[in-house]
Order: C-alpha cells, then structure tokens, then sequence
C-alpha cells in the first residue's frame, strides 16, 4: 500500500474502490495486463469512477481488434457421434461386425466389433465437404462452416468433459468460458444478462457447475433459463412483479430517487450512491427489454417458419433475438440430462435428436448470415466428445445390452465453428481411418479454448484473474490458437 | 531427465551471466517474454538438475532469476544480444559434439532453442528480483527478508501530540502517521451512526428504535463501552462473525456434483456451522479454536464430544466425484490460506514460483491428510439418550432398512428369471468359446453373444464338470453340439432314434422335447432346452401360487420325477442354469446397489428431518496406519517420487522441520499452526478482524501473505495486534474491543475535504469506510424491520428460496454449492468452493430486481404495515414516522414527510393488490439509506 502506482488489472474493477486500491498497492499489477482495460475506456472515463461505479457488466474492449464479438455455443450433451455426421469413414461399412485391424482403445466401455454407420453421406457447397443425412439443413451452410475432425479431450466420462469444454479444468472448480468472456468483454445490453444459458427441462449433466463463475465475481455465472416454459415471463427470475404494475413501479422509483437524493444531499460523495440508484432504473427497463427478447411471438411468420417447431427451434430463435440485443454469450443445450448419449438404439436416437434440432441451427446460421451478423457472430457446435466407430458391448446395469449403440470417444472428435472470423468450407485436422483417434493436427479442447479466445481478440495467455495466489486463465498453462481455423 | 548421467566433459559446463544484466530493469514486455516462453523452456527441461530442490549439477541454478545471474564459473554463459557466442545457445543446439544440453535424447524442440535464441537475442532479459517479480523461493533467504515470515515483536506505542483523542493504543498507530502526514482526523459520529455502525458489525442486524432511543440518551461516559459489551455478548454476534469464518471455511451443505443416487447434502453440515457460532459467542481462544478444527479427534476427553463437530472445517469442502486427491488438495488449501495466508497448494504440481514452498511441502502435509479418513460412523456428539423422538427415529430407519432387503430380494429374483430364459444362449455361447483363440477377446465375445461374460465363465466350468460323467439333462447337449454343422439334420436324426431306443440315463423330459422337436441346427436344441427350462420355471411358480391360493401346504416336488429333476437344476446353487444369489449380488452389484440409493438416502435424510435424529460430527480420524506420500511429479499422481516425511512447512518450522510423530500429524500440524512462534497465525487473523470492521484489511490480500505481498503499511499496528491478541490469550472478543473502542473506529464516515485532497483513498484512516449491507445483512433487516424474523440460534439448514419463505436468520440458509440459488450469487455471497478472502461487491440490476418484485421483499413490505407500532399509529403521518424508526432508525423529515405524502396520496385513487402504504413501506426497504451504513 505504500507504494501506489498506476498499472492496474482487469479483476480489480470488481472489488470495492478501497480493496482495489489495496490491491493496487501491493505492488504487483502483473505485466501486460494493463492492455486489457482498452484504451477508450481508459480515456474517456476515469479508472477509479468506473470502478466506483462497479458495473462489472459494462462493455469493454479486448487485447486486439476482435473477429467474433458474441458467441452461441450450441452444446451436443450427452456426445453425439462424429462418424454419423461430420466425419465420415466408409471403410466402416467393409468392416461391419469384424473387428478393427487394431485393439479398440480405451474408453468408458467395452466395445467391440466395427460399426457401420446407417446414415448416408454427401457433399455439399462449393467446398465439397461431406455431411450426413441427420443434417442437411446446416450443411446447406457449409461453405460458412469450419469442420474440425481432430478434437480430443482428456477422458471418456460425462463428468469430466463436460467441465473440461466448458470451464478448461476436468475436475476443479474454475470459471465457465461463458463467465471469462463476459468477465472480458462486459455486455453490450445492460437491460439483460450478459451470460445466458438455455437448456429445456432442467440441467444437463454437471448442472450448473457448466457455467459457472466459480472464483469471478458471482455476476459473471451463466443466467440458466428453462427453454421448455413458453411462459416468457416464467423465464428469468423476478423479472415481473405479481402485485404492482409498472406505472406503479414507475412512482416507486421515482420516490426512491427522491429519498436516495436526500439520503447523498447529506453525505459526502460516493459514487456507490448512484450506481445503486442507476441499478433500480436498469432493472426497470430490464423488465420490459428481457420479455420482449424472450418473445418469439414477435417474429414474423416467415421466420418463425424457417426455424420450424418445437423446443430448439424456440430456442434458437430465442438466442439469436438474445445476441442481436448485445447479450455476449448464449449457450443452446439440447436438453436436460445428456440427450445425445446414445450407448444403444444410436440410429433411432441420433435420428430423433438430429431431426429436433437440424432446422433450427440451420436456419439459425442463415438467419444470421442474412442479418450480417454472422461475421462477427461465433457459432460453435459439439459435445464433450464423440463416440467409438465400434459397438458398445452389454454392460449389466449400464445399457439396455442392444448392442447397436457406441460408446463415448475422447480420443477423437468433431466440432464444428461457423462465422466470427472462423474459415468456412474447411475441414480441419482427421481421425485415423476407422475415426477412433484424432491422428491429423489434433486439436484439445485447450486449443479450441484458445482460438475462440484469439477470435474475440484476446491472447488467452493474458485474460488472467487472480486467485488464491495465482493468474487463472481459461486454459490453465495449456493451449495452442489454431492459427488455420481462422480465415 | 534424473537418471541421465552427464559425461564429465558436459558437467565442466560451467557458465556464468555477466553482472552486466543486473544492470537495469529490463522493459516489462521483455520481462513478461521471458516469464512466459523462456522460464517454461528452463523449468521442463533444465530444472531437474539444476534447480535447488532437484539437485544442483555443475553448481548451475536456473530456477530462480538470482540462480541464473550467480551462474557457474567457466565463464559466460550467455553474450547479451549474441546468440552466437554464448554457450547456453551452442549447448541447446548440440553444435558441439562435447557440450550438449539437455544430455542425450533430450534435446531441446527447434521451437524452443529459437526462442532462447530470440532471448539471448534481445539481451537475455531477466526480471530483477527486488523489484519486478517479488521472488524468495530460498527457504533460508525468505525467512530473512520477508516480513510476514519475520517473528511477531510486540511494537512500541507511539507517542502522538493530540493524545486526548486516543481511546485505545490502535489510536496511537494510526494518529502518529495521521500527524506525520498532516492530517486531521474526523469527528466523532453521532450516537445513531455509531449504534447503527456498531448492530451491523458485530451482530449484523439494525438497533430497534427502543435501543437507539435508549443510547441516544444514556449520557454517562461509558454507554458506548457498554453498547460494545451488550452487542459482544448478544447470541447474535456468533451468527454474524461465525459467518465470516464459514466464508473463510467455504462451508456448504452439500458435497458439490456427485454421480448417480448418491446424496449429496451432507449429514451432519450444520453441527459444524452451529459449532462455529458457538465458539465465536464462548469466545473461544483462536488458537483452541484453530486445533480443534484440525484435530479435535486427538484431543478428545471426556463425554463431551461437541468439539469433534469442529472437524467439518476439513470435511465440508466439494468431493470431485470423490477424488482424494482432489479433497486433500481443497482441506490443504482451507487450512494454509485460511489460517496462514499461504498459498500452498499452488506446490502441488511444481514448486511455488514466489514462495518458499516445495512440492516437498506439499507431500508433506498431502501425506497427513491421505493418513486419514472420515469414520464409517460419523461420532455421536453426546451419549446416546433415550427418548420418544429417538425412539420413532429408530423406528423410521428399521422401515427403511426393511425396504432396502425387500428391494434387494426383488431384484435378484428378476435377475435370476431372466437368466433362467437365456439356458440356450448360454449353451451356445459356451460350445463356441471353446474355439476362441484370443481370450483376451472373450468379453468382447460375451458381449456378441448377449450374455454376461461373468455368467459364461461360471457355466462353461459347470458344463465341462457334467461333460466328464454321464449327465442325463445335458447329456444329449453334448452329443448334439459335437455334430458336424453340414450333416447336422441327418446326424440330429441318427442320435434321435439311438435315444428312443436306449433311454436310460436320460432325463425323460429332455427327449421328449427333443423328439417332439426334431431339430435340425444346433440353435434349435438349444432352443428346446431354453423353452423346457421355462415351462418348468412356468410349472414350478404356478403350483406353488395355486397351492397358496387354496390353503394347501407348499409343493415340495414336482410330480413327474423327471420335470422334477429338471426344478431342481433350476433353483440348485450350484448349476449350468442357476446361479447363486452370492454371486447374483457380485455381478449384480451396480444395479443393487444403484436401485437401492434412493433408499439409503432416506436413512441420510432423517439427519437433516427428524427431530430424533442423534447429532453427529462430520468428523475425521487418522487411519490406523499413517503413512507418507511420495511427490506426485507434476502433480500426477501416476508419476512418484521421493517420499516426503509428513512434517510441517519447511520456512515456518524452527530450523530443520521434525518429522510429525503423532498419528497422521493432524495434531501437530494443528499445533504448529495455532502456536504463539508461528509469524504468520495471528497475523492473518487480526488483518481478517480489522477487513470486516473497517472493509479493508491493513494487509490488501486476507489469504496471500506470501513475498508477493510487501507488509502493509501499518505493519506496526498489524504486528500489536497481532502480539496482543496472543498475549490476551487469543481472545477474539479482546481484539474487537481494542478496534471498536477505538477513536479510529468512531469517526464518522464523512471525510474532511482537506484531508482528500491529500489521501484521496482513506490509507491513512483520516475517516471511516462507509459500508454496504452485504447478502445476510441486508435479508436479515428485511426480517427484522418487518418484525418477522425467527431469531432461534443453530438448527437444520432451511431452503430460503422456497415458500413460504423462511424467517430464519441467513446464516441458516441452507448452501448448496452445486447449484447455488441465483440470489445468493446476485448479491455477491461468498463462493462455496474455495477459501474466501473477502466478497466482491458488485451493484447490478439483478439486485434490484428482486428487491423490486420477489415476493419475500413484497411479503416483508406487508408485514412492515402490519406491524404493531404502525398499526397503533393514528395518523398516517404517524404511521410513516413509526416505519421510518424501525427501517432507517431514525423519524422522517419535513422533506421526506412532504414525499412521503404526495406518493400517498397518488396512490389513493387506484384499485391493486398492494395498499399505498404496502408500497411506501416497500420503497423504504429498498432506499440507500437502508442499504448503507454511515
């Protein structure tokens, strides 16, 4: 404390004016921090008024110009199978029910004999990339599309990967990509959330441990909204007061305002006055702006029809309506539980489950691409892995032993990126021949973490907040950006 | 690269960095290239034998800034700005056939030798230990130059010239560097702020108009002393300070994300939340307080086992779907930063890059905790006494158990029916694995076939038994699986008529089921056999319903003796188409075990239910045999070296640290911690002290007191606190009254222009922190303004976001971590998960929009209006005063009144569910002045 000095971090806008001070003294402002506090906020504001003010939410700049400016990851829970949609391998089909030329490699199961895939393949856009029948919608997008065949992570369990694709850490509590981002980059809609999580039924696997904040303040956690309640108002907690309209509120407020005048007219100065005064007018207006983001209902008919019907065609309208309103981050889960887990009945399961949501993200990619949002809108697809080219042998207690599913797969898998700055009509990386194991410029889920970082105009060696002693970053002392995926 | 030997030629490699580079502070994006590309390069590849806790070759460090600039001595290692000429270049790049580093085939990535090649390039930049990078990985150095490693000595208190203005000796501290640097203190707030101030601090709950009418009048010179008694001795005062320690202690009353049925509340969480609130209101010393939350199992006398509840400071943290070494990690990280200010765990994978602290450290205490273990049976807190409650407690749970058997019994029975209608498949399965070359494969096969492999194994040894004697069931099993697969039908037919003309020895069911069958593949006699066995099972189940049904005695046989030789293959343990139930419940085991989880949950949930239920600790024990940890390298557990003696830290430990002997260690761990010679104990907890009276800490990081952290500013003050609450006997009482009593403390929270202009941040405490209501403060005013709140202290956890809402204190809220109710997070409650060091303080329009529309704010505004003072009152001006006195502590004036009316009186015309003044009331609870405290 004897020492002030000027570097600052990004983390210390959070702490009150006082222990930011604190913290600032200790002599420590780590270096090249300082860049994370864009230029124009530093010019046009002062440091300590934004800090007073402790809007954690305000917009901010990244390191570097960005390419992506908002991001829809569209989670896969549950691991849907690379070989049946994004990756296909023929050789599958000669091999059916005989055994790999190799011994299968480890996964959660036992499995066993090779496994034909039932879904046909074709090529599609001027890239010639080859998609299956479960999603002809979004490979009419596939020129905007970068493929990535070659993903891996760490172990073949829910859990785990889970954890790891949302929050870079297998097992520990550590903050969600969702929270880092808009810890990052603020939000551009001050009457929503930053950070919104859409899931119908409840939680998937993990529950809310997916988008936490973990040790980042509490307001950058993942807003969870259940997408199967139609009811808009149902959507976001205590957003509509059951017992006042809002011209009452409106008189409320008003008088708050005049008291909370009083209450400072006889004080010293602090900005925290205001800023809580300023709190009660966004939520105010937060009411209004929230429901009408969540009304699909105000949707022309033509594109209510390009989405189709159903739960993910609601919502992924609904996140599309949330990242036009300057919402940063918006995760789309499939459903509660883990959905896309198919250990048996995979053909009529991933059939299902693809036909519920191919429209909807097709058209979701349209419809931005249409809007021009699509180029600086990241759309991410994928689960937290894939699933074997063998069958999943019966295990008592674990499956229904129809030995026609497959088994998790973390040794290799697809993901696919599409606009915010990503190389369309591109595949990247492969698995070896029979789609077991990523062999071709394996990319780990770190390296995703840092080229989406990279995209949004971070080095995500440098988003970094610190804890218990430590600089956390997203992906821990991994990561490697994937310079090829983006264009 | 340890067991790499260097050829003498290698280790005379020597080098040494110029003095030259100690020069100047190098450019920060300089210093940050080498943090962030070269020290890696050096830490994977150099470290393991030239590092101080590997090993030194060639007298060579390069795990420290200050290794690297002693260097060797064979001259320069590195020509700043000359990759070229400097042998740390030619080494990496094995130019020289005689100087190679890294040895052998460990040679250094292209990418990485031209990085070091771009260092050496720029000038060998390398941060400057004092000034950049705070670093004193040196045991022996850190335990020299760091402050907070430095013995606490009991500073002189300084004189100061305005003495009249000290109430207290912290007066002293801060007065003599307020007159130092010219500035004047505040004035002494008014008795209402000072009430309000004081309620909030030490209770966390606001005066009643009646307290702050009483002390507003009580004139004699020692009311406020006496304020500061009452508040101390309120049973509230545990609540509010015992809250503070469970953020430290990041308790929660669940275990965090557990797979499958497994329950995730904790038993017993809240015996420990209730043992923390009582010891604050005992105010116990902090130095037992500390022991018993480490060891209390060790110190144990007596019948009174309550302290053991201490223990769930250890045991309370997330379980990582029980990973151990993920827990002993999370109770190693709660006790070092919690009690210490260290940061140890950041030695789990590598050395600390700051602190003196060694992966060794780290084994060390790892070994401690991975020497014990929570009991199968949590301990009962007090002797076993009998009673109604208890009594219909264990009545509740013999209902469960019983379920649990009748589940278990059920199961099994479907399992085996099952398996009964598989008899052919099995046949099968065991005829063709014979041929199986690769049994390594046979799983894999089992699975093909749909049968359970464990199943298999039993029934080929079961079969190959009967093969060897004449076996009148299986006997034509064998015959017919040895046909050859071509000519089966024929040769089928040919065994058919030798059976119907010689039928002895065979079961006569079997042939003629055969007979009637004429079967012409192999897979349709096994066929026969799953279909007899089936009728039999059909035959069997039906005689003995019908024999129920009818008030007979039960069958004993069936009657034809050849069915009835076939019924008791199929129920006999040991048989090619039974199964023991032993064995049904091994294989079976996930299933059992799965489907009777909900079930056992139930006996878990009388803990947090039933009033009978016998209170436990979430207690730790030491295993009967303790052992030592070897390091895990790189913190992979798969990866050993050396074990470490379980000891304690090595820089805070007398000279060299003594093995612990005690058991696990947990007690002399305890003791080392909670010891009067530990530097940094009684700091750490002091600072947390003041942080909560005054919003920040003397030291900026509550957890962190490691080299990164320079000593505070008021060191002295922090170093006689520290010293008189170990003189006082750890007593945390003392301790608030030595800051309360304060004149520091009393000031108001208005500053003097003058003094802003010259300590615009309040560093030197010219005026006090205005504070905001923090999650608990501002929900328990709520319930206490409207007159609701239920002021009993401890009990079971109650869920605060369900209705009817709960009027419970907050403190009893009950935490799940795992999915935490978006309020708690909205208002900046502490995290769950890790050791807290302060909470965040954030102001976002989620707040208001609960305060705005969530029924428990809406309820409360009602219950204001409804209260007696405000019903009693006659006027509506009245009214408004008396809600006025109970939210703000004190009555409205004119101007408010003046508002206070119009917004009445717009009111009146219209029709809603609220009344006007439910609204008012409302408005008040939201206002500033409710939310911040002068």
């Amino acid at each position: 404390m004897s020492s002030p000095h000027h570097r600052t971090k990004l983390e210390d806008r959070f702490l009150t004016r006082r222990d930011f001070l604190g913290r600032c003294g200790m002599g420590f402002g780590m270096l090249g921090l300082a860049q994370l506090i864009g230029p124009e906020l530093l010019g046009t504001r002062s440091l300590a008024a934004e800090i007073a003010s402790n809007n954690p939410l305000a917009p901010r700049a990244p390191q570097f110009p960005a390419r992506a400016k908002r991001i829809i990851h569209i989670f896969a829970n549950g691991g849907p199978s690379h070989v049946d949609t994004f990756d296909p391998k023929p050789i599958l089909a000669k091999l059916h029910g005989k055994p790999l030329p190799m011994d299968n490699p480890a996964t959660e199961r036992r499995t066993g004999a090779a496994f034909q895939s039932p879904f046909k393949f074709q090529k599609y856009g001027r890239s010639g990339i080859e998609v299956s029948e479960l999603f002809p919608h979004v490979a009419e997008s596939i020129d905007d599309i970068a493929v990535i065949r070659s993903m891996q992570a760490d172990v073949p369990n829910h859990e785990p990967s889970l954890l790891l694709m949302n929050c870079g850490e297998a097992r520990l509590p550590r903050p969600s990509m969702g929270s880092w981002v808009t810890y990052g980059l603020g939000t551009e809609n001050q009457n929503l959330p930053g950070f919104v999580t859409l899931c119908p039924g409840g939680y998937p696997i993990q529950e809310s441990q997916n988008w936490q904040s973990a040790f980042l303040p509490g307001i950058f956690q993942g807003t969870y909204v259940n997408t199967a309640n139609k009811d808009v108002e149902k959507l976001i907690e205590h957003i509509k007061n059951k017992s006042a309209s809002l011209d009452e509120q409106r008189q409320q407020l008003d008088l708050l305002r005049q008291l909370n005048e009083q209450h400072a007219k006889r004080r010293a100065a602090d900005a925290r006055f205001e800023a809580r005064v300023q709190s009660f007018e966004l939520a105010y207006r937060m009411q209004m702006d929230a429901t009408d983001a969540f009304d699909i209902s105000r949707e022309p008919e033509s594109v209510r029809k390009m989405y189709g019907e159903g739960t993910q065609a609601r919502q992924m309208l609904i996140a599309r309506r949330l990242v036009e309103r300057g919402v940063r981050f918006v995760q789309v889960w499939h459903g509660d539980g883990q959905p896309w887990d198919h250990h048996d009945d995979l053909e009529e399961g991933h059939r299902k489950l693809a036909r519920e949501s191919d429209q909807p993200i097709g058209a979701l990619l349209k419809d931005l691409k249409q809007r021009g949002m699509l180029e600086d809108t990241l759309v991410i697809w994928g689960g937290e892995f894939g699933r074997t080219p063998t069958v999943e042998l019966p295990t008592p207690g674990a499956n229904a032993g129809k030995v026609n599913g497959r088994d998790h797969n973390h040794h290799g898998f697809t993901m696919w990126m599409a606009g915010g700055g990503v190389r369309g009509g591109y595949v990247h990386g492969a698995t070896d021949e029979f789609g077991f194991k990523a062999v071709e410029k394996p990319v780990h889920v770190h390296d995703l973490h840092a080229t989406i970082l990279q995209l949004l105009g971070f080095d995500h060696t440098k988003l970094t907040f610190r804890h218990a002693g430590r600089d956390f970053r997203l992906t821990d002392v991994h990561g490697h950006v994937v310079k090829e995926l983006i264009a | 690269m340890s067991g790499v030997k260097c050829s003498s030629v290698v280790a005379a490699f020597l080098f040494a960095i110029p003095s030259s580079l100690l020069a100047a502070e190098p450019p920060p994006e300089q210093i940050e290239f080498f943090e962030a590309k070269i020290r890696p390069v050096f830490a994977d590849n150099c470290y393991p034998c030239h590092s101080a806790e590997k090993k030194i070759k060639g007298g060579f460090r390069l795990d420290t800034p200050t290794g690297l600039l002693k260097g060797g001595d064979t001259g320069p290692a590195i020509v700043p700005g000359k990759p070229e000429a400097s042998l740390l270049i030619k080494a990496v790049r094995y130019q020289d056939p005689e100087l190679q580093m890294p040895p052998k085939d460990k040679k250094l990535s292209v990418e990485h030798i031209s990085l070091l090649e771009a260092w050496v390039k720029m000038g060998a930049p390398l941060p400057q230990n004092s000034t950049a990078k705070p670093q004193l990985t040196d045991v022996s150095e850190a335990r020299a130059k760091h402050w907070a490693f430095q013995p606490v000595r009991k500073p002189t208190v300084p004189t100061v010239k305005k003495s009249n203005w000290v109430q207290t000796p912290v007066d002293n501290f801060i007065l003599a560097k307020l007159e130092q640097k010219s500035l004047k203190p505040a004035a002494m707030a008014d008795r209402r702020t000072l009430i309000r101030r004081l309620s909030y601090d030490l209770i966390g709950l606001p005066p009643t108009p009646e307290e702050v009418e009483q002390f507003t009048k009580d004139r004699s010179p020692d009311a406020y002393a006496r304020l500061v008694d009452r508040l101390l001795e309120s049973p509230h005062y545990g609540e509010r300070w015992g809250r503070h320690w469970l953020d430290v202690a990041r308790y929660a009353d669940t275990k965090g994300y557990l797979a499958g049925g497994e329950e995730r509340r904790f038993m017993f969480s809240y015996t420990y939340r209730d043992y923390v609130i009582r010891a604050l209101n005992e105010d116990k010393a902090y130095d037992q307080f500390i022991i018993e939350q480490i060891a209390a199992d060790r110190t144990q006398r007596g019948d009174d086992k309550s302290s053991l509840a201490a223990l769930g400071f250890l045991t309370l943290g997330r379980r990582f779907l029980n990973n151990q070494n993920d827990i002993i990690d999370d109770r190693i990280d709660v006790i070092t930063r919690g009690t210490m200010g260290l940061t140890v765990t950041c030695a789990r994978c590598h050395d600390h890059k700051f602190d003196p602290i060694s992966t060794k450290d780290y084994y060390a205490l790892h070994g401690v905790f991975a020497s014990s273990e929570e009991p199968g049976e949590l301990p009962l807190l007090k002797p076993l006494e009998d009673s109604p409650q208890y009594q219909d407690y264990l009545k509740d749970k013999g209902n469960i158990l019983k379920e649990i058997v009748e589940f278990e019994d059920k199961e099994i029975e479907l399992f085996l029916t099952e398996l009964r209608k598989k008899v052919g498949d099995y046949l099968l399965a065991a005829r063709d694995a014979a041929s199986l070359t690769d049994k390594s494969k046979f799983d894999e096969f089992a699975g093909n076939r749909k049968v359970l492999p464990a199943v298999l194994r039993r029934r080929i040894a079961e079969l190959a038994e009967r093969e060897k004697k004449h076996d009148p069931v299986f006997g034509p099993w064998f015959e017919f699986s040895k046909l050859a697969e071509t000519n089966f039908p024929a040769g089928a037919q040919a065994l058919l008529s030798r059976m119907a003309s010689d039928s002895a020895g065979i079961n006569s069911a079997v042939s003629a089921a055969l007979t009637a069958r004429k079967p012409e593949t192999l897979n349709q006699v096994a066929e026969v056999y799953t279909k007899l066995f089936q009728e039999i099972d059909a035959e069997w189940t039906t005689n003995q319903m019908t024999a129920a049904k009818e008030n007979k005695p039960k069958p004993t046989a069936l009657a034809d003796s050849s069915r009835d030789e076939l019924r008791q293959l199929l129920y006999a343990e040991q048989s090619p188409v039974n199964l023991p139930v032993s064995e049904v419940r091994t294989i079976h085991e996930k299933r059992l075990r799965e489907g009777a989880a909900p079930l056992r949950n139930k006996i878990d949930a009388l803990s947090w239910k039933h009033p009978g239920v016998p209170l436990r600790a979430m207690a730790l024990a030491d295993k009967p045999k303790p052992h030592n940890s070897p390091v895990f390298i790189r913190g992979n557990q798969d990866n050993r070296g050396a074990e470490v003696p379980r000891r304690f830290l090595e820089v805070l430990s007398a000279e060299k640290s003594v093995p612990f002997t005690n058991g696990s260690g947990r007690l002399d761990l305890a003791r080392a911690i909670a010891n009067t010679n530990n530097p940094l104990t009684a700091r750490v907890y002091v600072n947390r002290v003041w942080q909560q009276h005054f919003g920040v800490g003397l030291v900026g990081t509550a957890g962190d007191f490691g080299v990164r952290t320079e000593g505070p500013l008021h060191r002295e003050l922090l170093d006689y606190l520290a010293a008189t609450f170990m003189e006082n006997g750890w007593s945390i009482k003392k301790l608030h009254r030595l800051i309360v009593l304060s004149a520091t403390y009393r000031q108001t929270s208005d500053a003097i222009p003058k003094n802003l202009s010259i300590d615009p941040e309040n560093h030197y405490y010219h005026h006090m922190t205005k504070r905001r209501l923090d999650f608990e403060s501002l929900r328990d005013t709520l319930l206490a303004v409207s007159g609701q709140m239920d002021t009993k202290i401890g009990g079971l956890p109650v869920d605060l976001v369900s209705e009817p809402f709960p009027k419970r204190r907050t403190v009893y809220g009950l935490i799940d971590r795992q999915n935490l109710p978006g309020f708690f997070r909205t208002f900046d409650f502490a995290s769950p998960d890790t050791s807290n060091q302060g909470r965040f303080q954030t102001s976002v329009p989620q707040q208001a929009l609960f305060l705005m529309n969530s029924p428990f704010v809406i309820e409360q505004a009602s219950r204001l209006v409804e209260r007696e003072e405000v019903v009693r009152a006659k006027s509506e001006t009245e009214k408004i005063q008396a809600m006025h006195r109970l939210v703000w502590q004190r009555p409205a004036e004119t101007a408010e009144l003046r508002a206070a009316a119009k917004f009445i009186s717009q009111q009146s015309t219209r029709k809603t569910s609220l009344k006007p003044l439910e609204k008012y009331a409302q408005v008040l609870l939201l206002s500033n002045e409710l939310m911040f405290v002068d």
